[in-house]
C-alpha cells in the first residue's frame, strides 16, 4: 500500500513527462497519477499548457518558415527533369 | 510500413484537456494536398508535364528536407540527399505502381539514399547527438525544483507563469512566428526533424519513426528536448514580466 504522499509524482519528473502525456503514450496507472498531480499543482498546469501552447504554435510555422524550396535547387531540379524526359526512349502512356 | 500522411494522423482519440478546459493538441494539420490524386500525378510525370514535377517538389521538398535531417549532420548533405532522392524519383518512376501513396514511396527512396549518404559521413549510428550529455533539453532549470533539503523535495520553487493571453494577436503573432522559427532552425538536425514533421507536418508518432528509424521512445525524447527549447524560447517572449517592458 501507498498512501497519497509517496504517490504523489515530484514536478521535476512531472514536466518530463509532458510530451509522452500529450502523446497519450502513458501507461494507464502513471496517466492517472499524472492527471492527479496536475488537478492540485498550478505549477504543472502552467508547464503543461506551455508546452500545449508551444505545439500549437510551432505548428503555425508555415512551409516557408522552416524549409523554403530556393529558387538555384528548383531550378536545377527542373533541368534535371527536362535531362531525363530527353533521355527517355519515347513518351509512355500513363 | 509507412503510412500515408493523412490529415487525420494528428487528432489522439483522446486529446488531453488541460484544468483550463482548452483541448491541448489541436493543430491544423498543413494540408498539402492539392485535390490531384496520385495516379493523375504520375501519369503527368511520365508523360514530362514540366508544370506536374514543379508542383510535387514544391510539396514534397520540405518534407523530405525534414526526413533528410534525421539521417545527415550537415545543411549541405541534406541538400544532396534531397536532390539526389529527386533524381532517383525520376528514375524510378515508370516502377511506382501505385500501391502505396506517392509520397510513401518518394520518403522510402530518400531513406535509402540518407542511409548511404549516413555512411559516407562515417554516421553509421543515426542520432548520434541523442547522447546522455546531451542535457541542454531539460524544459526548467533545474534550480527551479527545491533541492532534497527542501521541504518539498522536487517539486517546484520557482514556478512558471502563465504566458499572455493571446499569443496569436495581431501585435505578437508576427514576432511569435520568428522566435519559433528561429528557435527550431537552432535545434539539433535529429529534433529539428522530428518536431518539424510531428509538429509542422502533423505526423503520427507512428510515422515519424517508420520515416527515420527510430523507436517510439527516442522519437518521444527527441520531441520533448525540442519542444523545450522551443518553450524557452518562447517564454522569454511571452512571460507577462518580459512582455511589459515591451516597446
Amino acid at each position: 500500500m501507498t498512501d497519497r504522499v509517496e504517490e504523489d509524482l515530484p514536478c521535476a519528473v512531472v514536466v518530463e513527462l509532458i510530451t509522452d502525456y500529450l502523446d497519450d503514450a502513458l501507461p494507464a496507472d502513471q496517466r492517472s497519477r499524472l492527471d492527479a498531480h496536475l488537478a492540485e499543482c498550478d505549477g504543472c498546469s502552467t508547464a503543461l499548457d506551455q508546452f500545449a501552447t508551444t505545439v500549437r504554435l510551432t505548428g503555425r510555422l508555415a512551409v516557408q518558415d522552416v524549409d523554403r524550396l530556393d529558387d538555384a535547387t528548383r531550378e536545377n531540379l527542373l533541368g534535371a527533369f527536362r535531362a531525363w524526359v530527353e533521355q527517355r526512349p519515347g513518351p509512355t502512356a500513363g | 510500413m509507412l503510412t500515408a500522411c493523412r490529415p487525420t494522423g494528428h487528432q489522439a482519440p483522446s486529446a488531453p484537456v488541460s484544468r483550463r478546459g482548452t483541448v491541448l493538441v489541436q493543430n491544423a494539420p498543413v494540408v498539402t494536398t492539392t485535390g490531384i490524386d496520385d495516379a493523375t500525378l504520375v501519369a503527368a510525370l511520365r508523360r514530362g508535364d514540366e508544370r506536374a514535377f514543379a508542383d510535387v517538389v514544391e510539396r514534397f521538398h520540405p518534407t523530405l528536407r525534414r526526413v533528410a535531417r534525421g539521417y545527415v549532420r550537415t545543411d549541405e548533405a541534406v541538400s544532396d540527399v534531397v536532390q539526389e532522392t529527386w533524381i532517383a524519383v525520376l528514375r524510378g518512376l515508370d516502377r511506382f505502381e501505385g500501391r502505396s501513396a506517392l509520397r510513401t514511396w518518394v520518403v522510402s527512396i530518400l531513406m535509402n539514399v540518407a542511409r548511404s549518404h549516413a555512411v559516407k559521413e562515417a554516421r553509421t549510428v543515426p542520432f548520434a547527438s541523442l547522447s546522455p550529455d546531451d542535457a541542454d533539453g531539460t524544459p526548467f532549470d533545474t534550480d527551479r525544483f527545491q533541492g532534497p533539503d527542501g521541504a518539498d523535495p522536487g517539486h517546484w520553487s520557482t514556478p512558471p507563469t502563465s504566458w499572455v493571453e493571446d499569443p496569436e494577436t495581431a501585435l505578437l503573432a508576427g514576432e511569435t512566428r520568428d522566435v519559433v522559427g528561429r528557435a527550431v532552425a537552432a535545434l539539433p538536425q535529429s529534433q529539428r526533424a522530428v518536431i518539424t514533421l510531428r509538429d509542422v507536418d502533423g505526423w503520427t508518432s507512428a510515422e515519424v519513426c517508420a520515416a527515420l528509424g527510430l523507436s517510439e521512445g527516442n522519437q518521444r525524447v527527441l520531441l520533448h528536448r525540442a519542444r523545450a527549447k522551443v518553450r524557452r524560447a518562447l517564454d522569454a517572449h511571452l512571460a507577462p514580466e518580459k512582455g511589459e517592458g515591451r516597446p
